[in-house]
């Protein structure tokens, strides 16, 4: 056994010391950079905000669609791309909401941010869709919408203000849209 | 003479998730939240030397929306002669001493851990533990993430703590005790749609009995000594890692750069790139070559002319070497929620190759792994 | 200054030119980040046995994985 380097206990102490400060004092700047790094966000859209415009192309037939044309209506427009995974969750759970609300006057508008159509519709050929999609290649839609995460949806009362902000979407997301949903449509429950 | 265990990485300090090879884009969090994953790997050197089969398990349950349970079980069948010490050989040339016959080691280790993700944040906490005939280990490591700009920067920290026992089959129950601290931070930073850039660094600082019980050096004079290195080490590591995605040949491009320093007087540094490439049917094929080198310890020797210090060791893994060697994988997504992969290694370590110091040919030897991996994501 | 504080007082500097060198990328315009062959994340069991390879074999060090990239996605 060997001790080469711990001539005395009053050393040794100091320099397991000094190299337990350096390695907290590595720790302590790695977490400075982090918090350093955190640039200001922009203020996304909050409940109240009136809809921004947009406008896309529809994946069948290529007409241009836009959000005013759904003015009194309550609309639930979703922002998904064929490379987001948590989108294979949540378009079956659209394809039920339009299932169940579209008569009571909901209108489903989603929106992919793919840059060609053949993305789009390739992952619509895995996960069809039984309500409006459409296309905004130049991504206006998202940028006027502030979008902070992929994917994100956006409820939207009959006179055209935002209601409720989705980023992400999670299982617990489920219940709460189709709550909000039906609470502007003016039901309770089906 | 007993089996030479890789006691030196019986742990890796900051947790990271149960992993993907993905064939399929990564999943994101909340996806696919059980987990089970099964390994077998084979490695072996050549000549006659060690062989190591190793099966591992992990498996990942979702408590909530916001917790993980973490475990992971491991077991090691290490077989083969390794060398001892160096001796003059005819013509003036050192030689290897190897173990006599083939020696059987049997190591079990294992794992569980817990996450808590709440928004941005993460936090993990690991136990692990490790066993065999004359080494065991018990470690601890805890880490934090957080995203930062949108998801645009992940930084984590992270420590960990361990706690070894060394014996050896001459003495199977008088365990010398070793003591590993790890810190660790990184960060990772997307530059633009198509690149981003990993910055990581890690200090660990060991002390306790740090030497191989069953590892001799030859003294022309004197005979045989027992391999004994400092009882402290510190150890400094960073690496940067860049991928890129590049449309034109519709692959990626990795490169790995690492640079180690420690105050044995071992500086290593290491390159990797690596190509990898996404074909139709949800294959995933990738490829890469590894260049390494390290100089060898202030107390290593080949052997000694006259009395060394009060360090001294021959132990190949301190001299000075390099290696290259080449990577190729194929991963497959065979359902939605299975996939598999196959991935193979070798590499080939000559001293000629070392960065600094000593090294000498006879360490020379070629080695190879090989991998199955069995993925389950529900 | 020990090397190790030094490294990282290097690296805090590279980090923060990093990130404001950086061009901003949206979240919607992360699909090529998103894609398999992106992932920088290496399978977890594979890096260590690697690793476990490697310091076994090798007297250096490397450090370890931190992940981030990918789609950004939840």
């Amino acid at each position: 056994m060997l001790q080469s380097d711990a001539p005395g206990l009053e050393r040794t102490h100091m320099r397991m010391r000094r190299s337990r400060l350096n390695a907290r004092f590595g720790i302590a700047a790695l977490a400075a950079i982090g918090v350093i790094a955190v640039t200001p966000t922009a203020r996304s859209l909050t409940n109240g905000d009136p809809a921004p415009a947009c406008s896309a192309r529809l994946l069948d037939g290529g007409r241009a669609v836009s959000l005013a044309e759904y003015r009194g209506q309550v609309v639930y427009l979703d922002f998904w791309a064929s490379w987001c995974g948590p989108c294979r969750e949540s378009f079956p759970f659209m394809n039920e909401l339009q299932r169940d609300l579209a008569d009571r006057g909901l209108q489903i508008l989603a929106v992919s941010v793919d840059k060609t159509a053949e993305d789009a519709r390739r992952f619509l050929a895995r996960y069809p869709a039984q309500f409006t999609v459409a296309l905004d290649v130049a991504a206006a839609c998202p940028s006027a919408f502030q979008l902070q995460g992929m994917p994100s949806s956006y409820i939207i009362d009959k006179g055209g203000a935002v209601r409720a902000v989705h980023a992400g979407f999670r299982n617990r997301d489920r219940a709460e849209i189709r709550q909000q949903l039906l609470d502007l449509l003016g039901g309770g429950a089906k | 003479m007993g089996a030479i265990s890789p006691r030196l990485a019986a742990l890796t300090a900051a947790a990271m998730a149960l992993p993907g090879v993905h064939a399929r884009a990564a999943d994101a969090p909340g996806e696919h939240p059980w987990g089970v994953d099964a390994t077998h790997l084979e490695y072996s050197e050549s000549g006659n030397r060690m062989r190591v089969r190793v099966n591992q398990a992990s498996a990942v349950v979702p408590i909530g929306e916001s917790f993980q349970l973490k475990a992971n079980g491991i077991q090691d069948l290490m077989s083969g002669a390794s060398p001892v010490f160096n001796a003059p050989g005819p013509g003036g040339k050192t030689q290897q001493v190897l173990t006599g016959a083939s020696v059987f080691d049997n190591r079990k280790a294992g794992d569980i851990g817990a996450s808590a993700a709440i928004g941005d944040n993460q936090l993990t906490l690991r136990q692990g533990w490790s066993k065999e005939n004359d080494y065991k280990s018990t470690w601890t490591s805890l880490e934090g993430k957080r995203d930062f700009n949108r998801k645009s920067t992940t930084l984590a920290v992270g420590f960990a703590f361990s706690n070894d026992g060394v014996s050896s089959h001459d003495a199977p129950d008088d365990f010398r005790t070793r003591i590993k601290r790890d810190f660790f931070g990184g960060v990772t930073q997307i530059i633009d749609e198509r690149s981003l850039v990993e910055l990581s660094l890690e200090y660990s600082y060991s002390n306790g009995f740090l030497s191989d019980p069953y590892k001799l050096v030859f003294v022309q004079s004197a005979g045989l000594l027992r391999d004994a290195r400092p009882g402290r080490r510190r150890q400094t590591a960073v690496t940067v890692k860049y991928l890129t995605y590049v449309p034109a040949i519709d692959s990626s491009l990795q490169a790995v750069g690492s640079l180690s320093t420690d105050n044995w007087g071992i500086g290593s540094g290491a390159l990797e790139l690596q190509w990898k490439k996404e074909l139709p049917g949800e294959w995933l094929v990738n490829a890469g070559a590894r260049y390494y080198t390290q100089s060898s310890a202030d107390f290593y020797a080949p052997l000694y002319l006259t009395p060394p210090g009060d360090a001294h060791s021959s132990d190949y893994r301190l001299a000075g070497f390099g290696s290259i060697g080449w990577i190729a994988g194929v991963t497959k997504q065979l359902t939605p929620n299975f996939s598999v992969q196959i991935a193979a290694e070798r590499s080939y370590r000559r001293a000629g190759l070392r960065s600094g110091g000593t090294g000498i040919d006879a360490d020379n030897y070629i080695w190879g792994l090989y991998l199955v991996t069995l993925q389950a994501r529900f | 200054m020990t090397l190790a504080a030094r490294l990282i007082v290097i690296a805090a500097v590279v980090a923060l030119l990093a990130n404001a060198g950086c061009a901003t990328v949206q979240p919607w315009e992360r699909g090529t980040l998103a894609k398999p062959v992106m992932a920088m994340e290496e399978p977890a069991h594979e890096t260590a046995q690697k690793l476990r390879t490697y310091s076994a074999k090798e007297g250096g060090a490397a450090a370890t994985g931190v992940g981030g990239g990918g789609c950004g996605c939840n």
